[in-house]
């Protein structure tokens, strides 16, 4: 079977068939998808990151992956300083376990959950953590999500 | 410095801003979602889901990336979840241009070279070949030539580099003239056909 030829000048027949294939909206369909998408204006969450991609769209590689060993190592150090610190002592650093947010995270919100990606980690496990860097209501957080479910496993407030 | 305007004013909340910001960029959204989806619907929500990300993530929008280069970014993540979404789900796909996909099925294969040369090819054929292609290659082959990017604009959007947009459009064409070759290898319409999984592609040139 012969592979048609692939015009090195990225014009061939090809280039220019795929060039046609663009889609008309149909004007009803799009006011709706805005004026559902307006409707999320007053509940948009404003401490949220710039740069945000999809978590689902996110694949770990390489540095992600040092980047999650090192982050591992720096939450297993946070805790076992906070459980031998002196009970007296003001908390400087509070960890909190199972604090979720006023807003449920199921599954398929995180599909559209929204992170920086210049902040964020996911440690290998069983079940992978995600560990995001976000501000929320105002103050820095370290948040450590299930990867999979991405329940909110633990916030600590970031310096 | 009108479009920096109206995003400073979007940002800030403006819901008219917002509006005609989104009207601006609508078609873009709908053309990859629509070209990188193979199912109407499906399209339509990634559709949908690309511009309530849109909307979320404007008051955080820093500039260090061009609006639409981010816009497009949002709407190519937002596809690539629809298809992994359906794909997980196990949902039919309906096609979008089931006609001429019937007719496609049905006829002899002809020389593809030929046919390519004398320009003759199919757009709904060559529209369902697109639609079977992995996620990365497709993504690729919509933003060049369905959106107009360039390669630079290209390797902002999917965040790889200017090589590895080069390689992933040579080996998406590469498949997909392999595809239009094949007419077998095209679903009649009523088989879904949800793209081949995807393995992470080895890029030569990253």
């Amino acid at each position: 079977m012969t592979t048609p030829s692939l015009d090195p000048t990225d014009n061939g027949p090809l280039e220019a068939a795929l060039r046609h294939l663009g889609t008309t909206p149909d004007p009803a369909v799009r006011d709706e998808h805005i004026a559902v998408a307006l409707g999320h204006i007053a509940s948009t969450e404003t401490n949220e990151p710039s740069n945000v991609v999809s978590l689902a769209s996110r694949r770990p590689n390489r540095v992600f992956m040092a980047l999650s060993a090192v982050a591992a190592v720096g939450l297993f150090a946070l805790g076992l300083g906070l459980g031998n610190r002196d009970s007296n002592s003001p908390a400087e650093v509070s960890l909190v376990k199972n604090a979720a947010p006023t807003e449920t995270v199921n599954s398929r919100a995180c599909v559209n959950t929204e992170v920086s990606t210049t902040d964020t980690f996911l440690i290998a496990g069983s079940p992978p953590a995600l560990v995001a860097k976000e501000v929320r209501n105002g103050v820095p957080t370290l948040t450590v999500y299930n990867a999979i479910t991405c329940d909110i496993l633990w916030q600590v407030p970031a310096k | 410095m009108e479009t920096e305007r109206l995003l400073e004013r979007a940002q800030s909340g403006d819901v008219s801003a917002v509006d005609q910001l989104l009207r601006v960029h609508y078609g873009a959204v709908h053309s990859v979602c629509h070209r990188m989806l193979l199912s109407r619907e499906s399209a339509d929500d990634a559709v949908q889901n690309a511009l309530i990300a849109i909307v979320k993530g404007l008051p955080r929008f820093d500039g260090k990336a061009a609006l639409s280069t981010w816009i497009y970014r949002i709407a190519t993540n937002s596809a690539i979840d629809e298809i992994r979404r359906v794909r997980r789900h196990g949902g039919t796909v309906p096609l979008n241009d089931t006609a001429s996909a019937h007719t496609l099925a049905s006829e002899h294969a002809v020389d593809p070279t030929a046919l390519l040369a004398e320009h003759l090819v199919d757009s709904s054929r060559v529209a369902q070949a697109l639609g079977t292609l992995p996620e990365e290659f497709r993504a690729v082959v919509v933003l060049r030539y369905i959106s107009d990017l360039d390669y630079a604009d290209i390797a902002a959007v999917l965040e790889v580099p200017v090589g590895t947009v080069r390689s992933r459009l040579a080996r998406g064409k590469k498949l997909l003239a392999e595809k239009l070759a094949d007419p077998t290898t095209l679903s009649p319409p009523d088989e879904p056909n949800l793209g081949t999984p995807s393995s992470p592609p080895t890029d030569s040139s990253s």
